[in-house]
């Protein structure tokens, strides 16, 4: 399954506001930390992420994204393969 | 470790555990023989630790958590009713119905690193490896390794973060918000900074 970068960071985005509703809505750049998402909600966006795009959010991206356009961009990485 | 007598009349040491000096066991807390507990250890009640397992030093274990043959390192916390298993292919008997016996299964024990913590009523599979300081969330089901430093949570387990040492998550600069300890990537692995930032 792919998904295009404008339509993935969309689907991350809509997911942030959902799971932390505020009265701005979330920018690709603002950090998972100042929208207010601790490490459970992080494990409720990539559920959502997954459900939404049906790409799979690996450990690494769901740990190391610090914001949503981060975690857009770790997601369309091309996969690591072991040498 | 020297061999001590029972460190509270009210948990049990069976013959052939061993528990090191200031170790107290709570309430119906048991330590199989064969187990061996390090010094100033808190074991809470009704906790169970399993013949072969080795508990290292000022380790906590919360009330009605059971450890089968665990390693955990020095520090490290184990929080109430958590589950260390070992068996990876449990059965009650032998494909012929006789009853199982120590004999007749291979042991696969969990590896608990130091000053690690696994939330309360978390199950950790045989043979997986915590690594040390790394923080599994309550409720988890971890069926992987976790990186040492690393907070996963979930069933099953994933990894959502990293942990400090003091228990906060870091942020996307891996600093800690809470004791400004700092961190950094090293091949691959977590590395505390020598000394917190001051400021």
């Amino acid at each position: 399954v792919t998904a295009a970068p404008a339509q993935l960071l969309q689907q991350i985005l809509l997911a942030v506001q959902r799971i932390r509703p505020g009265p701005a809505a979330p920018r690709p750049g603002d950090t998972f930390t100042g929208l207010g998402l601790d490490s459970l909600d992080r494990l409720t966006l990539a559920a959502a992420v997954e459900h939404a795009t049906g790409l799979a959010v690996s450990d690494e991206a769901l740990s190391g994204a610090a914001s949503p356009g981060d975690l857009a961009r770790l997601l369309l990485l091309p996969e690591r393969t072991t040498p | 470790v020297t061999p001590q007598p029972a460190p509270a009349p009210d948990g049990w040491l069976d013959a052939g555990a061993v528990a090191g000096p200031g170790t107290r066991l709570w309430h119906q807390a048991q330590v199989a023989a064969g187990a061996v507990l390090g010094d100033g250890c808190t074991l809470g009640k009704g906790c169970f630790i399993g013949a072969g397992s080795v508990i290292g030093d000022r380790v906590k274990i919360g009330n009605y958590a059971c450890l089968f043959g665990a390693s955990v390192g020095d520090e490290a916390m184990i929080c109430p009713g958590a589950l260390l298993l070992e068996d990876p292919a449990p059965r009650a008997t032998t494909p012929g119905g006789a009853r199982k016996d120590p004999d007749d299964w291979a042991s696969r024990p969990v590896t608990i690193g130091a000053g690690a913590t696994v939330g309360a009523g978390a199950v950790i599979a045989p043979g997986v490896t915590v690594g040390a300081r790394a923080l599994v969330g309550l409720g988890s089901v971890v069926l992987r390794d976790v990186p040492a430093h690393g907070l996963v949570i979930g069933n099953p387990a994933r990894q959502v973060g990293w942990a400090c040492r003091c228990a906060a998550t870091l942020d996307a600069s891996l600093a800690c918000p809470a004791c400004r300890r700092a961190y950094h990537r090293e091949d691959g692995q977590l590395a505390e900074h020598p000394e917190p930032p001051h400021g």
